[in-house]
């Protein structure tokens, strides 16, 4: 088949993406594509409804092993995902989740970080609303 | 006790921000964002000014179809939950300048100001959500019934009256119960609002409605936090206003304020909301006096209820935007800061 691949060509351009998607994993009790979780426990909105989410299998053992997205080197996203890149010809859908103490600088430094190791495209970049500390007594 | 308003030009007014003072100070109305005496403001104006949201923005058609699908009950809590939240909105846009009046701290009335405009906008946002949703007929109807309807009339006399008072009596004991029923209005009586909301979008109805609450929540958490910052301040500068006779008569506001939000709750809930029964708001609203009270370093109002209510835990995640992960696809995320928030290092 190499050969007559390499004599023909492919039909179809793209064969591997990387599954699930958001609400296909939903559907499915798992996590989204490659992204990490966003918290342990967190909302879920899509359109018309919330729904809780909590990490899959989450209990005693697992509970130190899930690390909250905006708590991860977002280096290390990159660095995966380039990694991961070169086995799947679509591209991956790769979130960036940023915290109020990034700068700009940063966070073009992931941008460039990307491109130099092959990652095809980044989707959302996902910031938080500021919070201050006293408001954690403000909030009921 | 004497309260000096507020001066306007005034050329010979203290500099030093060691003189500045939250009431009776000699202010130059400068707003000067580099010397600050109270250094949480920067802190505050930051986030409110990266709060910034626009009502129209939020996606109402769900909520056009799911209006007409709710129950008796609901529709009718709906609607005059909604004329409650709208006219403490548009009061509260009326008041704050009048207790900005006789700050004399810069820095802090730049706050006030910044909430009053942010209110104005809860109030807008309101109407944004009846005109989505029902007739201009129905609309007016909702709008006025705080007025016509005497339980939602006689509910909104309490914090009214304090606010008149004030008015009418400008010393600086009435000044501290106005802004006493401010908090308790935005502290408690708020929240009961909300939370009917939530509890709405829980069960799959009004998504739309809920997520304007949720902005609109996020905007009173920063005015909750603001005018208890100026309490403790004033508790700092002003000893004599709060003597333990002072103290008792602030706490029994806050009595009386989450007394009547149970009265409240169980005239326009009752337990014929499905998702919700009177233990729960109950319990809740309890809870939230003791916490506000303690928030001010009062005593707790009621014996027990320390705890958040495990029934209610549901309201703090709805409430907290980085709880959420919304589709942006789907809905409109408001886990985010303006890009201006991040630092410009390039």
């Amino acid at each position: 088949m190499q050969n007559d691949i390499h004599e023909y060509g492919l039909r179809n351009g793209y064969l591997l993406a990387v599954a699930p998607t958001s609400s296909t994993s939903i559907i499915a009790g798992t996590t989204a594509a490659v992204d990490p979780i966003m918290k342990k426990f967190f909302m879920e909105e899509k359109k018309g409804s919330m729904i809780t989410r909590v990490a899959p299998d989450l209990n005693m053992k697992t509970f130190w092993l899930y690390k909250n997205a905006h708590h991860i080197d977002q280096k290390w996203v990159i660095e995966a995902a380039g990694v991961r890149q070169r086995h799947i010809d679509q591209s991956q859908s790769v979130n960036l989740y940023i915290t109020n103490e990034f700068t700009f600088r940063r966070l073009l430094d992931l941008y460039i970080l990307a491109w130099e190791k092959g990652v095809k495209t980044l989707y959302y970049v996902r910031s938080q609303s500021l919070e201050v500390e006293e408001c954690e007594s403000c909030s009921a | 006790m004497e309260l000096k308003r507020k001066a306007l030009f005034n050329a010979s007014g203290d500099i030093d921000v060691r003189k500045r003072r939250m009431i009776n100070g000699n202010t130059t109305n400068l707003n000067d964002f580099n010397n600050m005496k109270y250094n949480w403001v920067s802190d505050w104006y930051r986030q409110a000014m990266n709060n910034f949201w626009i009502p129209e923005e939020i996606n109402l058609t769900q909520d056009i179809k799911d209006y007409r699908l709710l129950n008796e009950y609901e529709k009718t809590a709906y609607d005059k939950i909604l004329s409650f939240l709208v006219f403490l909105d548009s009061l509260q846009t009326a008041n704050l300048p009048n207790v900005g009046e006789y700050i004399t701290a810069n820095e802090i009335n730049l706050c006030l100001t910044i909430q009053a405009f942010q209110e104005a906008v809860h109030s807008q946002s309101y109407s944004y959500m009846l005109d989505s949703i029902c007739s201009p007929i129905e609309r007016d109807e909702i709008l006025y019934q705080w007025k016509y309807d005497e339980h939602l009339l006689k509910r909104n006399e309490f914090i009214g009256e304090q606010y008149n008072a004030f008015l009418e009596h400008k010393d600086s004991f009435h000044f501290m119960k106005t802004v006493i029923a401010n908090y308790i209005l935005e502290g408690i009586y708020f929240y009961s609002g909300f939370m009917f909301f939530y509890n709405l979008g829980r069960m799959g109805k009004m998504p739309g409605s809920a997520q304007e609450i949720r902005y609109i929540n996020r905007d009173e958490n920063t005015h909750l936090w603001l005018f208890r910052n100026m309490i403790l301040e004033l508790q700092k500068e002003e000893p004599d206003l709060f003597t333990p006779d002072k103290i008792e008569v602030y706490r029994n506001m806050m009595k009386r304020g989450v007394e009547e939000e149970i009265a409240w709750g169980q005239y326009v809930l009752g337990d014929r909301i499905e998702g919700l029964t009177m233990k729960m708001v109950s319990d809740y609203i309890h809870y939230l006096g003791n916490f506000r009270a303690q928030a001010l370093n009062f005593e707790p109002l009621f014996d027990g209820y320390m705890q958040e209510p495990e029934s209610m835990k549901w309201v703090s995640i709805y409430s907290n935007a980085n709880d959420i992960k919304t589709d942006f696809f789907e809905a409109r995320s408001s886990a985010y800061a303006k890009s201006s928030a991040l630092e410009d290092d390039l």
